[in-house]
């Protein structure tokens, strides 16, 4: 649900920046593997960026939120009894 | 965010000792041809270049590395040309070896005894100085971000989607914050992440072959 929040709050966001924004409530080993599965339940999209021309270095993958995403997090909100806030 | 990276290196240190080398035989048609001045000229060029060259990329490294295309280029060319300069003051530096031990060798006993020793020091000075300047200014040039070729080592042993979906983003953050930890200074933090990202990459590398002994093992298993 914090990436949910996050993703809400921040709009399009790398892993990194997620672990950093989270205020240490992510960890870089397993933000990936939570982004992959939340990809694949529909509530996050992700896309390549590839590095700046004449950089170098690996594509970075972009994530942002999807309708069904925010819905889940309304939703969760919802029931629980503190909501989920994206930035602590 | 200020990146410096796929910059140009400077010649090597086996380039260099190659290149002195070559002077060194250069410098015995120098003397046999009795061409002493064109040798003195080359040097007085070669080390004036070189050091236009430094103070051009020293200018251009105070603004830079600011990260856009243009500055970047213009460092790449100053990294270029005061390579060439490096390369020819290695040559040059051999040719005058050369000449300094036949001037030496030729000269009456009392040179030879005062001045051999000399020229040896000299000799070694000379061949530290060109590893030890070769070693410590490649530092300051990144060639090729961390971790390229074990990613692609990764690509190739991990299967896609684990490599597409969770390795390779991974990495590229990692590569970026390394870049971001070298511009601020912070070397440690650098080589703490390069330790981060390979501890990382072996750890998904042992779960995908103990996963996949596991599935090898599940036909043996049910079987029983």
């Amino acid at each position: 649900m914090v990436v949910l929040a996050l993703l809400r709050d921040g709009g399009e966001m790398y892993g990194l920046e997620l672990v950093k924004e989270s205020k240490r409530r992510l960890t870089r080993g397993g933000v990936y593997v939570l982004l992959d599965r939340l990809e694949d339940k529909g509530f996050v999209t992700s896309r390549r960026r590839p590095a700046p021309e004449g950089e170098g270095g690996l594509p970075r993958r972009l994530y942002s939120l999807t309708g069904l995403g925010e819905r889940a997090l309304s939703a969760a909100n919802l029931i629980s009894p503190a909501p989920v806030r994206g930035r602590a | 965010m200020t990146i410096t990276r796929n910059l140009p290196q400077y010649p090597s240190a086996r380039r260099r000792l190659a290149l002195a080398l070559a002077g060194l035989s250069a410098g015995f048609a120098v003397v046999v041809l009795d061409r002493t001045s064109l040798l003195v000229l080359s040097m007085v060029a070669v080390n004036f270049a070189q050091m236009v060259a430094i103070v051009v990329e020293r200018g251009l490294l105070k603004p830079a590395p600011a990260g856009d295309a243009a500055s970047h280029e213009r460092l790449a060319w100053a990294i270029r040309v005061r390579g060439l300069a490096l390369s020819g003051n290695a040559f040059v530096l051999g040719a005058s070896l050369t000449w300094v031990y036949w001037i030496i060798l030729s000269g009456p006993l009392w040179m030879r005894i005062v001045g051999l020793p000399l020229a040896f020091v000299n000799t070694r000075v000379l061949i530290v100085y060109l590893i030890r300047d070769a070693i410590e200014e490649r530092r300051s040039a990144i060639a090729h971000p961390p971790m390229c070729r074990a990613a692609r080592l990764l690509r190739w042993l991990l299967p896609a989607r684990l490599y597409v979906k969770c390795v390779e983003p991974m990495l590229a953050d990692l590569q970026v914050d390394y870049f971001e930890a070298i511009a601020r200074g912070q070397n440690g933090r650098a080589a703490w992440l390069i330790l981060l990202a390979y501890t990382v990459a072996l750890h998904q590398l042992v779960l995908v072959m103990v996963g996949g002994c596991v599935r090898a093992l599940v036909p043996w298993i049910d079987r029983d």
